[in-house]
């Protein structure tokens, strides 16, 4: 259970988190939907320990994380940052292990590595520099360290983990946006919890098994999407014109009114 | 199309494998082996030439005998007295400037940093040259067997405060501002000369003489007492540095995904910035200021072996001390029996080396 507990958060003397109360179930993917600014990724960030709430705290399994060793903490979650820099010439394979416990042995480690880069779809680029990729492919070769990362501390740990994930659709094509959502998909099969952070209303409506709409630094609604998602409350979050649209297959289609 | 070009790289991997992508590009990776083997011979026969060279030239077989014991009085007073030490310090140095600028470049993930750039040289150089011309005069009461240490514990205290104050100044939102800290590097460096100048203005004739190769260092000026305890210090440090090569690597990350990555980031950071004080600190105090070491060894390092610190820091080191060994011998060869200091023959390598740099670099300085 990762969960937030009366968090709030000022950032640059604006308030960025108001009371936020939250619980996320492992085996779940959840989804942090809302307007720019709203708080998404300052709330993963405090749920991951790497912000400091000014008041409240983050829980993971009943412990604050920020009583959590960074270490410890690198066991039992993996985060795919919004904007993952690295100017060093890593090969994809290179930075897809970096982030994996120095216990593992490498043979453990090059096996959870090159599952990874398969599931992200990067198997012909693993030798490659990840200075030559386009900013999708690198964006995929992040993933593939987030997801050995995870991998290798349940490996370590004994239980599965949490993959906490800012906006990791933002800069794919379709085909490699299902390609990462199936991977999250398949993490939370194995028992872990997933996060996602992302714009994309119609992802976040098929593919969360809950959301929480957030704005101005409060979650303004918390549930399963078929509870939730109605087109006065986007409307009112978004302040913009919304429509929601079930298609024949079941799939949501959701998104604002462009006419 | 581009090429890149790597030797080696992964743990696992030792067999020679190359990769042809569809576009033409090629990495190419296998072992360090022959990298490693071919810089240790070069160290090995600069070390034997900084024996055997100099104003008395000495053969090769008589530094080998004169090593093992079998030596004439005046081949073991020039060996064992002036050039063993003297190789001893270069070594010192070499490590202590490599291993330093090549974790200052990584934990800010910039190429530009250098001790001597954001002013840790300056700082120990400060604590030297107060300790040469005032501590005499405070420094008489403290017991002789302390006295060897006064100049290498007031380089390290210089070389300290500057860096925790330069890494204080500069960070800025959980991260660290490389611009903000080279800014105050150039800050430093200007109050540092300010005070040096003071120094050199109120010294007598003696402590001028003791002063003159702070401008620019020299392995040869200081005393067998000073140049073996920095050497010892400088070294001791080694493991201190080693050890991160991990950290190192997440860094290239940057601090918050290095975090997530299971990196004690502040901790991380104070262990590098302790190291480099401790050991520039110590070469500074026997050497003076050697500059662009730090700068050159680490960034060709890089190029030849790729992105791992694992491989970065022994090579950055093995090219850092046959850099300080052929500038020695340089500048002891130039013009015998005169011996200009080394930082000049440095300064002549790392100055275009660091504009060339600049210009490689151009809008990444503000990362």
């Amino acid at each position: 259970m990762l969960e937030a507990r009366n968090i709030g958060l000022t950032l640059g003397g604006r308030p960025a988190l108001t009371d936020v109360d939250l619980s996320l179930s492992s085996g779940e993917i959840t989804a942090f939907v809302g307007p720019n600014g709203a708080g998404k990724s300052s709330l993963l960030n405090c749920l991951a320990g790497s912000l400091r709430p000014d008041r409240g705290s983050a829980f993971l399994d009943g412990a604050p994380v920020l009583n959590i060793g960074a270490e410890e903490l690198a066991r039992r979650r993996a985060v795919l940052e919004q904007e993952p820099v690295s100017q060093a010439p890593f090969t994809v394979a290179e930075l897809a292990e970096l982030s994996t416990p120095i216990d593992v042995s490498p043979v453990d480690a090059s096996r959870l590595r090159h599952n990874a880069i398969v599931a992200v779809g990067l198997s012909d680029l693993s030798d490659r520099s990840i200075l030559t990729l386009s900013g999708g492919e690198r964006h995929r070769a992040h993933m593939a360290r987030a997801l050995t990362q995870l991998a290798a501390g349940e490996l370590t740990s004994g239980t599965p983990g949490w993959l906490l994930l800012d906006e990791p659709t933002s800069s794919l094509d379709p085909r490699h946006q299902l390609t990462i959502l199936t991977a999250a998909k398949r993490a939370t099969i194995a028992g872990s919890g997933v996060l996602i952070v992302s714009h994309d209303l119609t992802l976040a409506a098929n593919m969360a098994d809950r959301i929480a709409l957030m704005r101005d630094g409060r979650v303004v609604a918390f549930g399963a999407p078929s509870e939730i998602l109605t087109e006065s409350v986007l409307e009112d979050v978004y302040e913009t014109k919304m429509q929601i649209n079930r298609l024949a297959q079941g799939d949501w289609a959701v998104g604002p009114c462009y006419s | 199309m581009k090429t890149i070009r790597r030797w080696g790289g992964f743990r696992e991997r030792n067999d020679v494998a190359q990769a042809v992508n569809p576009d033409g590009l090629t990495v190419r990776r296998g072992s360090h082996r022959l990298t490693f083997l071919a810089l240790a011979a070069v160290l090995v026969g600069l070390g034997l030439a900084a024996l055997a060279l100099g104003p008395v030239a000495i053969s090769p077989d008589r530094v080998i005998a004169t090593l093992f014991g079998a030596g004439d009085g005046v081949e073991s007073a020039i060996i064992l007295q002036i050039r063993l030490p003297r190789l001893l310090l270069g070594i010192a140095v070499g490590t202590a400037l490599a291993l330093a600028g090549a974790s200052l470049q990584g934990v800010l993930r910039n190429p530009l940093a250098d001790p001597g750039l954001i002013g840790v040289s300056a700082g120990a150089t400060v604590g030297a040259v107060l300790v040469i011309v005032v501590g005499e005069r405070f420094g008489a009461g403290l017991p002789d067997a302390l006295r060897p240490w006064l100049l290498p514990g007031a380089a390290f205290l210089g070389a300290g405060v500057v860096i925790a104050f330069v890494f204080a100044l500069a960070r800025r939102g959980g991260e660290t501002s490389v611009a903000t800290l080279i800014l105050a590097g150039v800050a430093v460096n200007t109050v540092a000369g300010a005070i040096v100048g003071v120094m050199v203005y109120i010294s007598d004739d003696q402590q001028l003489r003791d002063l003159t190769f702070w401008t620019l260092g020299a392995l040869s000026a200081s005393s067998l007492q000073t140049t073996l305890i920095a050497s010892a210090i400088a070294l001791l440090t080694v493991p201190a540095f080693i050890r991160g090569t991990r950290a190192l690597d997440l860094f290239q990350l940057g601090e918050r995904a290095a975090f997530h990555s299971g990196l004690n980031v502040e901790r991380a950071k104070v262990v590098v910035a302790l190291a480099t004080a401790v050991s520039v600190g110590a070469v500074t105090a026997a050497a003076g200021p050697i500059g662009f070491i730090g700068l050159v060894a680490p960034h060709l390092a890089r190029m030849i072996v790729g992105p791992s610190h694992a491989f970065i820091l022994p090579t950055a080191v093995m090219l850092g001390v046959a850099l300080i060994l052929a500038a020695d011998l340089a500048v002891r060869l130039a013009v015998p029996p005169a011996e200009p200091p080394i930082g000049l023959a440095t300064s002549i390598i790392g100055g275009p080396f660091f504009l060339w740099l600049l210009i490689r670099n151009r809008g990444r300085l503000h990362a």
